[in-house]
């Protein structure tokens, strides 16, 4: 069963054509980083009208790609939310419109779940996983962990109360002077510094619960540069990367622990873009080991916001005779529950 | 304008004062949070949506930009942190894109609205509440300003509770 899928929730915009939720035949990806990063981070409106150029080319490309035509195709899926409302609406109108011509069935997928299904994609050195498994995403704008069963339902254990990991990594290369997008670029400081030389608040990991705050560190990473700047000293980047890279990692290690003892589940998988740090990597790799447990990894290119990920979702979804109307819309804050039960907020 | 200026000493004493304020404000008010990175604007938009009645975790809005919640009412939650080409520069903000997330609904009623990093916003509203936090260490000095009827009869009641 071959689904084209559309993802164009914030600013990429891509299009993939997958066989059965796992092997991915074409994917073709527009970014808007290097638009963005003149900005400083995304702008809604610039990202829209990007989406709406590329649009119509990405999907071209990725079904040439797959070497297919329409007639080749199962159905057509795309991301319905959560994201930037006015960039959903591109990628939403694109599918119904492709829907509405060709006849194909329509599935809507949220975003999240589209990264969590990432790691059932097959990759050239990996296997794919099923589920059930344990699963912890980790992105700019979240970081929870869910259970997911044998039909890919959800269930969320536990998740921030404040700000997202990958949105603290963010901040504090702002506030570090480092370059937009700030994460991958504190990972790789971080393996050039001492990550004992500022003691970083590790939030809630004394907490019995499986939630995380990530705001705190934030604020004393801020503190700390403050009293350098006091005291005249220079700001030792390298060691502020490490040593606030370090408290991130061990509660996102230890929490996604504690989860796996709770839960008996013996493989756990890391999705979302924090998943492409290398200091997570490896911290995850060495947990899991220590539990005998499996640790999954999609590879860095489908950590980030792309298309194939969401059409191995929606395959999870077709394979449940769970289709969309041309009646489907976009939500910029979608909750999984409501995509999980097909009761979406009303307009 | 009326204005009014608390201390607290710890993170706890500024939920409770946002806590106050949430059980004062009803739809249609506006309060404009700002200060800097780190000062805790997001810790306390949360306290004010605490006590205006929402259950769930207010967790920061800075990705999706709005994030809208219900309690005893509807609470809209901005962060217009990442629309400004510099967030220290308030003229960088790209406010159209502000009103592209559908301010003007929000502003028009029915809806409790916070915004941090409002930046030049304030100048396109007729009525509000403006808060600046201060850090001095794990302190925070809590600065209220009113502009308009309404908002100045809430802050007399905020600074009275």
């Amino acid at each position: 069963m071959n689904i084209l899928a559309i993802e164009t929730s914030c600013d990429e915009t891509s299009a993939a054509v997958v066989a059965d939720g796992a092997r991915v035949l074409g994917q073709v990806t527009a970014s808007q980083t290097e638009v963005h990063r003149q900005f400083g981070g995304v702008v809604p409106e610039v990202a829209s009208r990007r989406h709406v150029e590329s649009i119509t080319r990405v999907v071209d490309a990725a079904l040439g790609q797959a070497g297919i035509g329409f007639s080749d195709l199962a159905a057509i899926a795309v991301t319905m939310g959560p994201g930037l409302l006015g960039a959903l609406l591109v990628g939403v109108t694109a599918a119904k419109a492709y829907s509405l011509a060709t006849g194909l069935p329509l599935i809507g997928v949220h975003h999240i779940a589209g990264h969590v299904a990432a790691a059932m994609l097959e990759e050239p050195d990996r296997p794919a996983v099923r589920p059930p498994f344990l699963c912890l995403v980790a992105s700019g704008g979240h970081t929870e962990l869910y259970e997911v069963d044998a039909s890919f339902r959800f269930t969320r254990l536990g998740g921030t109360r404040d700000d997202a990991a990958g949105e603290a990594y963010d901040k504090v290369a702002r506030l570090l002077g480092l370059a937009y997008p700030g994460g991958p670029e504190v990972d790789r400081l971080a393996r050039l510094g001492d990550p004992a030389r500022f003691a970083f608040p590790r939030g809630l990991l004394n907490d019995p619960s499986l939630d995380f705050s990530f705001s705190g560190m934030k604020t004393a990473v801020l503190v700390a540069l403050d009293k350098l700047k006091r005291q005249g000293q220079a700001v030792p980047v390298e060691d502020v990367c490490a040593s606030f890279q370090a408290a991130v990692i061990e509660v996102l290690v230890e929490k996604t622990r504690r989860a796996i003892r709770l839960t008996g589940h013996r493989t756990v998988v890391v999705a979302g873009g924090v998943a492409a740090n290398r200091g997570l990597r490896a911290a995850m790799g060495a947990m899991a080991a220590e539990e005998g447990i499996g640790v999954h990894f999609p590879s860095p290119g489908l950590c980030t916001d792309n298309a194939a990920m969401i059409a191995a979702a929606a395959y999870a979804r077709a394979r449940e005779g769970r289709f969309d109307t041309l009646e489907l819309g976009a939500y910029a804050d979608l909750t999984l529950d409501e995509w999980q039960s097909g009761r979406y907020p009303a307009d | 304008m009326e204005a009014h200026e608390w201390r607290v000493d710890d993170v706890t004493e500024m939920q409770r004062l946002g806590e106050r304020l949430g059980a004062l404000v009803a739809p249609g008010d506006v309060v404009l949070i700002e200060g800097p990175m780190g000062a805790g604007k997001t810790t306390f938009a949360a306290a004010v949506g605490a006590g205006a009645g929402v259950t769930q975790p207010m967790t920061s809005p800075t990705y999706v930009l709005r994030q809208e919640h219900r309690g005893r009412f509807r609470v809209a939650h901005y962060d217009l942190y990442r629309l400004y080409a510099d967030p220290d520069r308030p003229e960088t903000l790209d406010v159209e894109s502000v009103w592209a997330l559908g301010l003007d609904d929000d502003l028009a009623g029915g809806v409790i609205v916070l915004i941090e990093w409002p930046g030049p916003m304030a100048a396109e509203m007729d009525a509000y509440l403006r808060i600046v936090l201060r850090p001095e260490g794990s302190a925070r000095t809590v600065r209220a300003e009113a502009f308009g009827e309404r908002p100045e009869s809430i802050l007399k009641e905020w600074t009275a509770s």
